[in-house]
C-alpha cells in the first residue's frame, strides 16, 4: 500500500512546493510596467522627433491596464506626443527569425514615417540584422499610406528581414491612417 | 585518491577532463543555437550553471526521500522549478539577454548535461560533492560556450563583446556566425581539447566505449565473425 500512496504523493508534494516557490518568485521579479516607457523606448522618441513629452495610451481593461493595441497581434503600444501631434508604433514582426523586429515607428502629423529606432533584433547577424542600420532604414523616411513601400529594395542576403520590415512600416502607417482621431482624441 | 583531492577532482573535471560540451558532447542545440555572441554564451552558460548548481543541491538532499518509481519526473518538476525562475529573473532584470536567448533559456529543463548530472551523480552523492559537480560542470559549459562564441564574434562579426576588431570589422566572414560555422568551431574546439587531453581514438572499438553496448550484448561481434 506505502509503495503505491507514496510515489504520486511525493510527487504531487514537490510539485506544489516548487509551484509555490515559484509564485513568490515571479511577484518579487516581473513588475507591472504597463504604460512606462523604457530607457531604450525615450532613447528611440528622441532619436525620431527630438525632445517632447511622450506617453503611452494605455486603456483600462478587466485584466487592469493594457496598452491600446486597436486588436492587432503586432502592435504592441502607441506612444504619442499630443502636443506636437507626433506618433510612434512599437511593433513586433517576423523576419527570418519568429518576432525577429521589435522597432518604434515615427509617424508626423502628416502620416509620413519620420524615422525608426529598433528595441531589440532577432535577425542573424551580419546579414538580417543589417536591417536596422541607418543607411537602410532612411529609406522608408518619408513614406505614407499613399506611397507603394513594396518599391523599396530589399537588402541583399536579408531578405526576409527586408520583407518583414516592408510589412511592419505598413502596418504603422495603416494603423496610424485608420486610428488617427482616437489616437490624439 | 585523498578525500580533499577526490572533492576538487569533483569541481574540476568538468572543465576540461569530462567537459559537457566538448567531450560528452551533451547540450549540443544550445551550444550550437546562441554562440552567436560571446555574450550570449556566458549567459547561457551562467544561467546553466545557476540551474545544474541548485538542482543538483537539491536532488542530492531529497534523494532519499523520492520513491524511485518517479524520480524522474520529480528530477525534471525540480529542474525546470529553476529554469523557470532564472527566466523570471532574466526577464525583469535582463530583458535584452532574455530576449536574445530566447527560447533556449526554457529549453535549459531538458538539457541533457543537467538531467545526466541530477541522474548520475546527485542522486547517489552527498550535497557538497554534487554542488561541486554541478559548478565545476557549469563552468566547463559556460567556458565551452564562451570560446565558441568569442571565436565566431571574432571572425564572423569582426568584434568582441561588442568592441571592433580592427580590419576584420570590416571584412567579416559571415560563415561563422551561421549553422556551419558554428559547426566547423565545435569541430575545432573539440580537436584542441583532444589534442590537450592526449586523447587518441581506440585501435579497437570495444564493448566498453560503445553506446550501443546495453542493446547490442556483443551481437555484432559473433555477427562479425560469422
Amino acid at each position: 500500500m506505502k509503495s503505491k500512496v507514496m510515489p504520486p504523493l511525493v510527487l504531487t508534494l514537490i510539485c506544489i512546493i516548487v509551484c509555490g516557490l515559484l509564485v513568490i518568485a515571479h511577484d518579487a521579479a516581473i513588475k507591472d510596467n504597463t504604460g512606462v516607457l523604457t530607457d531604450e523606448m525615450k532613447k528611440g522618441c528622441t532619436g525620431i522627433f527630438g525632445e517632447g513629452e511622450y506617453e503611452m495610451l494605455t486603456k483600462k481593461t478587466d485584466k487592469g491596464t493594457e496598452p491600446v493595441t486597436f486588436g492587432d497581434k503586432h502592435l504592441n503600444s502607441v506612444i504619442v506626443d499630443k502636443q506636437n501631434k507626433n506618433c510612434l508604433m512599437e511593433i513586433t514582426c517576423d523576419g527570418y527569425a519568429k518576432d525577429g523586429l521589435h522597432l518604434l515607428i515615427g509617424i508626423g502629423d502628416d502620416g509620413k514615417i519620420k524615422g525608426m529606432h529598433f528595441l531589440s533584433i532577432g535577425e542573424t547577424p551580419g546579414l538580417g540584422a543589417k536591417v536596422a542600420q541607418k543607411e537602410y532604414t532612411d529609406k522608408y523616411t518619408g513614406l505614407s499610406v499613399e506611397d507603394d513601400i513594396e518599391n523599396v529594395d530589399n537588402l541583399t542576403a536579408a531578405t526576409y528581414s527586408s520583407k518583414g520590415l516592408k510589412k511592419a512600416c505598413e502596418q504603422a502607417i495603416n494603423l496610424y491612417t485608420v486610428h488617427k482621431g482616437e489616437i490624439f482624441g | 585518491m585523498s578525500e580533499e583531492r577526490k572533492t576538487l577532482y569533483e569541481l574540476t573535471k568538468g572543465i576540461i577532463k569530462e567537459n559537457p560540451v566538448l567531450v560528452t558532447l551533451l547540450g549540443m542545440c544550445p551550444t550550437l543555437a546562441v554562440t552567436v555572441l560571446a555574450e550570449n554564451g556566458i549567459g547561457m552558460g551562467l544561467a546553466t550553471t545557476f540551474v545544474l548548481v541548485c538542482s543538483n543541491a537539491v536532488i542530492s538532499l531529497l534523494k532519499n526521500v523520492i520513491p524511485k518509481a518517479v524520480r524522474l519526473p520529480c528530477f525534471i518538476v525540480i529542474i525546470a522549478g529553476f529554469v523557470t525562475f532564472i527566466d523570471f529573473i532574466m526577464q525583469g532584470f535582463l530583458p535584452e539577454l532574455h530576449s536574445a536567448l530566447g527560447v533556449f533559456l526554457q529549453l535549459i529543463t531538458v538539457n541533457c548535461i543537467i538531467l545526466g548530472r541530477a541522474e548520475a551523480f546527485a542522486s547517489r552523492n552527498n550535497l557538497v560533492r554534487s554542488v561541486l559537480d554541478g559548478l565545476g560542470m557549469g563552468l566547463g559549459f559556460t567556458l565551452a560556450l564562451f570560446a565558441m562564441g568569442s571565436l565566431r564574434e571574432i571572425f564572423g562579426l569582426g568584434s568582441w563583446l561588442g568592441m571592433k576588431i580592427p580590419w576584420l570589422c570590416d571584412h567579416p566572414m559571415t560563415i561563422f556566425v551561421m549553422p556551419a560555422g558554428g559547426f566547423f568551431v565545435l569541430g575545432c574546439l573539440i580537436a584542441l581539447v583532444n589534442k590537450i587531453a592526449g586523447r587518441k581514438p581506440p585501435k579497437e572499438i570495444s564493448c566498453e566505449g560503445c553506446p550501443n553496448a546495453a542493446a547490442c550484448k556483443g551481437q555484432c561481434k559473433v555477427e562479425e565473425g560469422a
